[in-house]
């Protein structure tokens, strides 16, 4: 149980790389997409939470499908 | 057909620009505040990327044939990361010096040629004997200047500079490239392996180096070999900036930075990516219009499409539609 919480705080570490790119990803197709300013700010925060949403759940059922191993 | 408010000026200018530097070709259309979006995301993504894998994450390689003792390299990662534009197209210049330094080697020059003659500070060590003298063995530093001889393949030079005790030395350099007596690193190279073998133990670490190039020599004195000198001298910076990087130094970066080498790499493949969304909006304008487009009841099945696609909530359902109504 130990190792797995080790295991999952080092992925973890990766993990934060995730964020600054999905923010980039989420403003630069959203800014691709639309002029409006205030359009590509609600659609990119919208796309950012619709990445790292899934990526979260992909993790916590890897997570689980993992813990006793 | 673009909004007539979003006034592109030349696009094809446009484009070119903010293919060359993120968010130029949007500044030039006055789109200042996509301008500051593109460039920030995507320089900001790329040397990022590039401060992860310390300056070596861009490269480009592409080996039309499998060198002695290496795998054939080819970069498919570099037509992702061109993508940035100029921060990334030193590259492909890189390739085109390396590749030709390359087949010079191969074609007449012989390994650890003087291709160019050489007067640079040097730093390394020496193993000195020479009868009558004491024996100099350890850290020097001075001047070293090396070119060819005028015959064949020998070569001569001359080494000034001092131990580290400060005792003044001048060395007489004289021999022959094809006696392996002179050793070079590569000229052009991103990493280069400038260990010291000859002088230190077994178990010292390899040195890997951009910015120095390996050097060692063999002093002589007419037939009589004295004993050597190992080191570095500097490579300038247009010669290893974005330049390739072969097998050895891979394997080196990837050891030594393990899974933070392979984000960089994404890190800069993402950017170069993202790049192009970019130069297609400075072209084309955005994708699904201004984005205060009314909905209108009455028109036919394209329009509704449309105002469906812009309050879709994932970008996927809404490419494929405005694909279909394309």
């Amino acid at each position: 149980m130990i190792s797995s919480f080790l295991l999952l705080a080092a992925a973890q570490n990766t993990m934060w790389y995730v964020l600054p790119l999905a923010g980039a990803i989420s403003l630069v197709y959203s800014a691709s997409r639309y002029e409006l300013t205030e359009l590509i700010l609600r659609r990119a925060g919208r796309l950012f939470l619709t990445i790292t949403g899934f990526m979260a759940g992909v993790f916590v059922i890897l997570w689980l499908l993992s813990a006793n191993l | 057909m673009t909004d007539p408010r979003i006034d592109l000026r030349n696009p094809v200018l446009a484009a070119v620009l903010a293919f060359l530097f993120p968010g130029a070709g949007h500044a030039y259309q006055r789109r200042y505040f996509k301008a500051a979006i593109y460039s920030v995301c995507v320089l900001g993504i790329y040397f990022w990327g590039c401060s992860l894998g310390e300056a070596k994450a861009v490269h480009f390689r592409w080996d039309e044939r499998a060198e002695d003792g290496q795998s054939r390299q080819r970069t498919f990662g570099y037509l992702a990361q061109v993508g940035v534009g100029l921060p990334a197209l030193p590259a492909f210049a890189q390739q085109i010096r390396y590749t030709i330094q390359r087949e010079s080697e191969d074609s007449d020059q012989q390994p650890g040629d003087i291709l160019e003659e050489i007067n640079s500070e040097f730093t390394g060590r020496l193993n000195h004997v020479e009868l009558g003298h004491p024996e100099i063995t350890g850290q020097v530093s001075g001047v070293i200047r090396v070119g060819d001889y005028g015959y064949g393949t020998e070569f001569e030079g001359t080494f000034t500079g001092q131990t580290a005790d400060g005792n003044p030395l001048q060395l007489a350099l004289l021999g022959s490239r094809n006696s392996g007596s002179l050793q070079l690193g590569d000229r052009i190279t991103g990493l280069d392996n400038v260990t010291m073998s000859e002088l230190v133990l077994e178990q010292q670490e390899l040195d890997f180096s951009g910015d120095r190039r390996r050097f060692f020599v063999r002093v002589v004195n007419k037939t009589a070999d004295l004993g050597m000198i190992e080191g570095t001298i500097p490579r300038p910076f247009y010669n290893h900036y974005l330049a390739p990087l072969d097998d050895e130094s891979l394997q080196y970066l990837n050891g030594k930075l393990g899974k933070q080498y392979e984000l960089a790499l994404v890190y800069t493949w993402i950017a170069g990516l993202l790049n192009i969304l970019a130069v297609w909006d400075a072209l084309q304008g955005p994708a699904y219009g201004y984005g205060d487009e009314e909905p209108e009841e009455d028109s036919d099945e394209k329009s509704s499409e449309q105002t469906e696609s812009a309050d879709a909530d994932a970008p996927e359902a809404a490419t494929a539609k405005a694909g279909a109504s394309s």
